[in-house]
Parts: C-alpha cells; sequence; structure tokens
C-alpha cells in the first residue's frame, strides 16, 4: 500500500513525552513518504508550542508540511476535514467515535502505537491485528521494544544528521549556547530527571581531576540540584553556577532539535521518559535512564526487561562483562525507588566515571545494535509497503 | 456488552457479522501501555481459527449459545465423544473444539456442551473441579504459606502449579479459568 494521507491521533496529558515522541514520528513520516498528507490531532497544544517553537496556539495549522489540529476542530468539522488513509493511535488515546465510524468506510490501517516496552512478551502481540466490525479497515498492535521482532525505536535521520554533526563540532555546538566558557578538557554532561537527590554525583564529579559541566534540563532537575547547592559553598561564573569542579548551568525549555543537539555534543547524558532514552540510547554515548515513577514498582520490571534487552543485544568482552554487571546495578540503584523525593539513594556514580571509556564502548555497541535492526519507521514502512 | 478483559476460553462473542467463540485467553499488562487480551478464537461460521489482540477495555458484544447437558463417554482418537443423557445422541468434538477443557476431561464427567445453530462448538466446564494428584515431589510439610509452588501432574497428564505442602494421591480444587490450586480437599 501507497498512503496517501496520514493521520496521528494523540492525547496529551501533563508532560513532553508523549508529544515528543509522536512530534518526531510525523517528521520522520513525512520525510520518509514526502508527498503524503500528514495531520496531528492533539486535545491540547500547549506542550506542543513549547518543543516546537514554530508552533502557534491555533485550531488548525501547517508547519513544516505537517498539519496540527485540534481534537474539538476536527470533532466540528469532521465533515469537511475527514479522515485519512492510515490512522495512528498513539499510545491508546480513544479516538472518538464519529471519526471511527467513517474511518471503517474510507480509512485502510488502524495503528494502535503502544509505549516503548522492553518485555519480551510484546513481541507477541507485535503487528497482531485487532477484529474489528469493518471491511475496509483493518486495526493493528504496533509494540514499540528494543528487539528486531518488536517495532523498534524512532531512529530519525535528522537525529542522525545532527548526532554526526555535534561529534565532529562539539566544541562549536557548546559555543553556541555557552560562548563565554572553555569546553576543553571539561566533560559535559546533561540531567534531565524527576525529583532525586543528586549529592552523590556532585561528591563524585568534585573527585575527578578535570572540571565537569552539568547542564541541567527540567524544573524537576534544576530544584532538586539548588537544594544541595543551597547548603554549599558556591560562586558564579560566567552564567554558570561554579561549585568546586563543576560548572552548573539551568537551561530554559529547549526545543527538541536543540535539545538533540546539546546532548549529542555531551559526552554523557542523564535522562527520563521514552523520547529522551531513546536519543542517548541512538547517540551511543554513557547514560542514565530515570525511568517514569509506577505504582507497586512496576517501572522497576520495565526497567529490568529494558537491561535484558540491552545484554543480549551485543558481545562483551570479559572486562566489559565485569564492568557492564556494576553498570547495570548503577542503573537500577538509580532507579529504585517509591516516590520521586529527595532522599539520597544508593547508586555509586563511580561506577559511571571510572569505567568511563568501556561503558561508553558498551554503548556504542548497543547504538550500532539498534539504529542496525530496531529502526521504528523502516520497520513501518516495511509493514505498510506490504499490506 | 462485555470488556474484552472479561473473555475467557469458552466465551462467545460476534465482531460483525461473524460469531466466535474464544479457544484461548492471554491478558497482559505493561507499566502505562494499555492492557491487552490475547484472543485465540474460532470463527464459528467459516470454521478457522484467528489469533487477534484487544484493549482489555474494548467493547464487543457478546452472543448466548445454546446448551446441553452431556456426558462424556469416550475418544476414538480423532473426536471426543459425549452422550446427552435425555436423548442419548452422541455428541462428537475435536479437540480443537475442547481447548483447555481436555486437561480436566475424565469419564462420566458431565458438561455442558455449546450449540451455534445446529452445531456443537465447545465445551463448558464447571468453575471449580475436584482432581486428584497423581505424581508430586514430595512436600515440605513445615511450609503452609503456599507462596512457593512446585508442578503436580492429574491424572490427564495435565500439571498445574500447587503449593509446596500438597503431596501425591491428595484431591484439589482447580479454578478451571485459570488452571490454578485453589485449595486441598478431603475425599
Amino acid at each position: 500500500m501507497i498512503p496517501k494521507t496520514i493521520d496521528i491521533f494523540c492525547e496529551v496529558i501533563d508532560n513532553y513525552g508523549d508529544i515528543g515522541v509522536i512530534y518526531r514520528l510525523a517528521k520522520e513520516l513525512k520525510r520518509v513518504y514526502g508527498k503524503v498528507r500528514i495531520r496531528i490531532i492533539l486535545n491540547k497544544l500547549e506542550e506542543l508550542l513549547k518543543i516546537n517553537p514554530k508552533a502557534k496556539d491555533l485550531d488548525y495549522q501547517e508547519i513544516d508540511n505537517i498539519i496540527y489540529i485540534k481534537k474539538y476542530f476536527l470533532k466540528k468539522d469532521l465533515k469537511k476535514l475527514g479522515v485519512s488513509d492510515i490512522i495512528i493511535e498513539a499510545f491508546g488515546c480513544n479516538i472518538f467515535k464519529d471519526y471511527i465510524d467513517i474511518a471503517k468506510e474510507k480509512s485502510k490501517l488502524w495503528i494502535n502505537l503502544e509505549y516503548l516496552s522492553g518485555e519480551k512478551w510484546i513481541e507477541d502481540f507485535h503487528l497482531k491485528e485487532s477484529l474489528i466490525d469493518s471491511k475496509n479497515l483493518k486495526k493493528i498492535f504496533y509494540m514499540p521494544g528494543f528487539t528486531n521482532k518488536s517495532g523498534g525505536i524512532i531512529v530519525d535521520e535528522t537525529f542522525i544528521k545532527r548526532i554526526n554533526y555535534s561529534k565532529e563540532h562539539k566544541y562549536k555546538v557548546l559555543g553556541k549556547y555557552f560562548p563565554n566558557l572553555s569546553f576543553k578538557d571539561k566533560i559535559v554532561g546533561t540531567i534531565f530527571s524527576y525529583e532525586k537527590n543528586f549529592e552523590n554525583l556532585l561528591v563524585e564529579l568534585n573527585k575527578m581531576d578535570k572540571n565537569t559541566v552539568l547542564l541541567l534540563m527540567g524544573d524537576k532537575t534544576q530544584k532538586s540540584i539548588s537544594k544541595i547547592l543551597k547548603n554549599n559553598l558556591i560562586e558564579n561564573y560566567e552564567n554558570f553556577i561554579k561549585y568546586d569542579k563543576v560548572f552548573i548551568k539551568n537551561m530554559d525549555f529547549l526545543s527538541q532539535e536543540n535539545y538533540e543537539e546539546l546532548i549529542s555534543a555531551s559526552d554523557f547524558n542523564f535522562t527520563r521518559g521514552e523520547d529522551s532514552i531513546v536519543r542517548a540510547l541512538v547517540l551511543g554515548k554513557p547514560f542514565l535512564w530515570h525511568i517514569y515513577l509506577q505504582e507497586n514498582k512496576v517501572h522497576m520490571e520495565k526497567l529490568n526487561a529494558f537491561i535484558d534487552r540491552f545484554e543480549e543485544s551485543i558481545d562483551l568482552s570479559n572486562t566489559e562483562k565485569d564492568i557492564f554487571k556494576k553498570y547495570k546495578k548503577l542503573l537500577r540503584n538509580y532507579n529504585d525507588r517509591d516516590e520521586n523525593s529527595l532522599e539520597l539513594g544508593n547508586e555509586n556514580y563511580s561506577v559511571l566515571f571510572d569505567n568511563f571509556s568501556v561503558i561508553e564502548n558498551i554503548c556504542k555497541k548497543y547504538s550500532i545494535f539498534l539504529n542496525e535492526k530496531c529502526n521504528l519507521v523502516e520497520k513501518l514502512k516495511t509493514y505498510i509497503k506490504g499490506f | 456488552m462485555k470488556v474484552a478483559q472479561e473473555l475467557r476460553q469458552g466465551s462467545t462473542i460476534r465482531i460483525g457479522d461473524v460469531p466466535f467463540i474464544v479457544m484461548k485467553a492471554e491478558f497482559n499488562k505493561s507499566g502505562r501501555n494499555s492492557a491487552v487480551m490475547k484472543l485465540k478464537m474460532k470463527n464459528l461460521l467459516a470454521g478457522n481459527i484467528v489469533d487477534t489482540v484487544l484493549k482489555a477495555d474494548d467493547k464487543v458484544d457478546d452472543i448466548r449459545l445454546e446448551r446441553v447437558t452431556a456426558v462424556y463417554s469416550y475418544s476414538d482418537g480423532d473426536n471426543y465423544i459425549f452422550s446427552n443423557p435425555e436423548t442419548w445422541d452422541q455428541i462428537e468434538l475435536t479437540e480443537e473444539d475442547l481447548g483447555n477443557s481436555i486437561n480436566y476431561l475424565e469419564e462420566e464427567m458431565t458438561v455442558e456442551i455449546q450449540y451455534y445453530e445446529e452445531t456443537p462448538v465447545s465445551v463448558e466446564l464447571p468453575t471449580f473441579v475436584e482432581r486428584e494428584i497423581e505424581y508430586t515431589e514430595p512436600g515440605l510439610r513445615g511450609d503452609t504459606t503456599g507462596k512457593a509452588l512446585k508442578p503436580a501432574k492429574l491424572i490427564t497428564g495435565f500439571e498445574i502449579q500447587v503449593p509446596l505442602f500438597v503431596e501425591q494421591g491428595e484431591w484439589i480444587k482447580i479454578d478451571t479459568r485459570n488452571n490454578t490450586y485453589v485449595e486441598r480437599i478431603k475425599k
């Protein structure tokens, strides 16, 4: 099948994760399919306005050849605006009935796109048909994951280009954002997290020979670190807070493109949520993932499943295996919590910084695997072509 | 109307004009992902088997099939033969029709057979059955928590998980909806 039109539905709740994934998916689908009409239907635009500076608070708008429509507006003008050949229902958002009634007559493929998961069982559910009352429209489940048999992750070409550029021009990229600070001989890291106590991290960074630059993303990260700094001797240096050997910068909200540029130019990235962890993995540099907290520690099951997939996807030398064992422990301790709080955790960050080059090599290997075997849009395109 | 999460082996539903009987139902939930049901179903018109996935909260039309009480007689190798105690009619079902019920089938066992129009399509077991443990490894008498489990084989060869304190030769009550041990019983 060669689609002419694609609609992506997403219900944004309270953060940038879901819209981040959808925005990226739409851009990559546009790149891959060229002339296909792509529309994103959203319940609200506040989050989009932040991650895409070109967006305005309008019911209907076209930005970079992608159409954005508020859900109520599509509902109101459904007869005029119509449905599309392919419908992507993101994260179980439940598309309104009137649309589905028309789609059952006029659309061809309805893709129920789920959240990313490392759990093995998703492979069994991936691309399985979900029977519906229609002769024209087929509904399937699409399960993104970290394996070849799953739906994969979004490895978009624009990001790959950005990575290559930022790796080659690290200082130029960083200099664009921070013209007054020299980054030579400094380690640069980003932190994007939920509430968390980073005291151990700062202690560890101050033990190192080199200076570190920490770029803090998001309110929760910035508040978490500022509470520690409040009780310590700090100074101001060229718009950075200097805490002994660590230069700290609270970043303003970044567009998706600027975030990508900065993490690509950084040496390590602590991320949170689905879209940013995938960026860190594709990037292939040392990372920590602050996974979304869930009741009864379900997030730990999800993390462990991810770690299992990570480990089984790459070949490691004996030295790498020993270090990976410690790195896994760090990933688990970094996330083991009943609630997001500023309570001091058990994580030992020296594992990361004492074995930095080995962990970097492990991450690079995993990145190659993901890029080659787990490209979501390529997989989707292949499925649609054969549909 | 039913929600997909309520579907079990033997449930009968209609999607569009097509009636289906559920042969196997598997529930899965992962973090923030939708809870989903993976179903193996038989198309009651065409006879073909389909695999499908539904969101656990998807609504489906349930249909009520005719039921006839019957007694299991024997298997001729290919088919399973039941008899209607009122009419003495013989009723034949395949292994596929029986699904999970085959694991609990014993001669002279009374079951409900479901009919779609004139055709027998499946067996509905009682929710609970009582069965003797034919074989299990010796138990740990001190362990009464029931948290640790071990495999136990029934006369049909079917294995279920039982607590460590359950011994060979004992009778247990089993929930046939999910093949789980409920309790020990005295016979």
